[in-house]
């Protein structure tokens, strides 16, 4: 199982709550806005994804849970 | 651990609905209901001193969770039902005073009440702002023109007095300490901003207090702690509130001080009742943690829902202190703290541009960092004073 992850920039205000969470994952850009270091990531990272959309001011952020081929249920 | 069969939430704000979403995310399958003395479905407050006021808005908020996010996830939500008691021997939830709803892990999450100062109860046109509805109220009020008194200058009262000011109010803000915003920003950041605020066109009387408020026309007429005297057509207060506790005060087992006394996790002093947001007083030994703000209630839920369910893993330490307040279309952050002795200097930016992030050192080390407009460079800041002031676990 994988997590896709977006970020409507448009939403986004750059609080930064997501980078606290997780900064491998999201970093502010210099335009002062959110963006992602990485679209996909695995879902053991799930925990923090859900707290850093939970986080998000704005509702800036989103994700999908998607079944991998090599999934282990 | 055993986990519980079925969870009850008193109280309907962000806590509470963090909290039943979080228990999803972990897996519990078990009945959730959340009960909530409002009208309407958990919402977001920040807004309701901010655009609510600025834009003068009517309509309702947006849910947290709407009817249909609640179906999909199996939490029940019972509105305008009031918790009233909790029975721990029996376990279970006293509800509008008259019903007993049995449960197997309670949370509290019943937030908090604004402080009334009882020498404005019988002014008239006193209003405090925490709901909706005191929100929809205040805002038919900022009529232009109209004489607006802001007692207290937290962030409530500023973000009333700017939004007030937007509407082309006149504006006065009466405050007891020194400066407004002190206790959170230092003294030299306040002196900035009362000074931002006067650009703007905000009266500050500092270092007094309302001694004496009485009906006058169509509004009041406040005298103050130093004999002068203010006419207002409508008075808000920004003093602060308090934990709702008074619905727990029957039951002498749930350790109380201003707040549910809990640890870091939510865990009161009674096995299978939690409390989160603002009703929680969180205390890590005898040392007690910062009170939440938007941001520490989500993260206190999620961290009360891994706790209950045994995901001990899954728990991430709540920041403590980070709050954003929006003022005349400004931005401000803020997070940390900044004693009276700290040493406050500008990293970046431009105090004359009001865009600027500011740090505050004790012995050379950073404790907190305030920032304007300013959102990259205080992201980093924050980062870097996470170590010390809010530190997180991760994931592994």
């Amino acid at each position: 199982m994988t997590l896709h992850l977006s970020i409507d920039r448009e939403a986004c205000q750059g609080y930064g709550n997501c980078v606290l969470i997780a900064d491998d994952i999201f970093l502010v850009a210099d335009d002062g806005r959110a963006e992602l270091k990485v679209d996909v990531v695995d879902e053991s990272r799930l925990t923090s994804v859900q707290a850093a959309e939970y986080d998000c001011p704005t509702g800036a952020i989103s994700f999908e849970r998607e079944n991998g081929d090599a999934g282990s249920g | 651990m055993p986990v519980a069969d079925e969870v009850l939430i008193a109280g309907g704000g962000i806590a509470a609905a963090r909290t039943a979403q979080a228990l999803r995310l972990f897996g519990f399958t078990g009945p959730v209901t959340i009960f909530s003395e409002e009208s309407l479905l958990p919402y977001n407050r920040p807004p309701l001193s901010k655009e609510y006021l600025v834009e003068r808005r009517d309509g309702r908020p947006e849910p947290i969770l709407t009817g249909e996010e609640l179906d999909e996830l199996g939490i029940a939500i019972e509105l305008e039902r009031r918790a009233t008691g909790v029975n721990t021997t029996a376990r279970w939830l006293v509800l509008d005073e008259q019903e007993t709803v049995p449960y197997d892990a309670l949370v509290l999450a019943t937030g908090a009440t604004p402080h009334r100062l009882p020498v404005l109860r019988d002014c008239g046109q006193c209003y405090s702002l925490r709901s909706f509805d005191d929100a929809r109220a205040i805002s038919a009020r900022l009529e232009p023109g109209s004489h607006i008194v802001i007692v207290g200058a937290g962030f409530i009262g500023l973000e009333a007095a700017a939004a007030a000011r937007m509407n082309g109010c006149e504006v006065t803000v009466v405050e007891m300490r020194a400066v407004p915003f002190g206790d959170v920003a230092g003294p030299w950041l306040g002196g900035e901003l009362q000074r931002w605020h006067e650009r703007h066109g905000v009266r500050f009387v500092c270092g007094a207090s309302v001694a004496s408020a009485a009906p006058r026309d169509s509004g009041c007429r406040l005298t103050l702690s130093d004999g002068a005297t203010v006419e207002a057509d409508v008075v808000i207060e920004g003093v602060g509130v308090r934990p709702a506790v008074d619905w727990l005060r029957q039951t002498p087992e749930l350790e109380i001080d201003t707040g549910v006394v809990c640890d870091a996790h939510g865990q009161t002093s009674v096995p299978w009742i939690y409390a989160v947001g603002d009703v929680a007083q969180r205390m890590d030994g005898d040392r007690r943690l910062g009170t939440g703000h938007w941001t520490g209630a989500s993260e206190q839920a999620m961290c009360a829902a891994a706790t209950m369910l045994g995901r001990f893993s899954e728990r991430r330490e709540p920041d403590k202190t980070y709050f954003w307040s929006e003022q005349y279309g400004s931005r401000i952050q803020c997070v940390g703290c900044f004693p009276a002795h700290g040493d406050v200097r500008v990293d970046s930016g431009s105090l004359d541009e009001w865009s600027f992030l500011a740090t505050c050192r004790v012995d050379g080390r950073a404790v907190g960092a305030f920032a304007v407009d300013l959102p990259g460079p205080f992201v980093q800041a924050r980062a870097a004073l996470r170590g010390s002031i809010d530190g997180r676990g991760n994931d592994t």
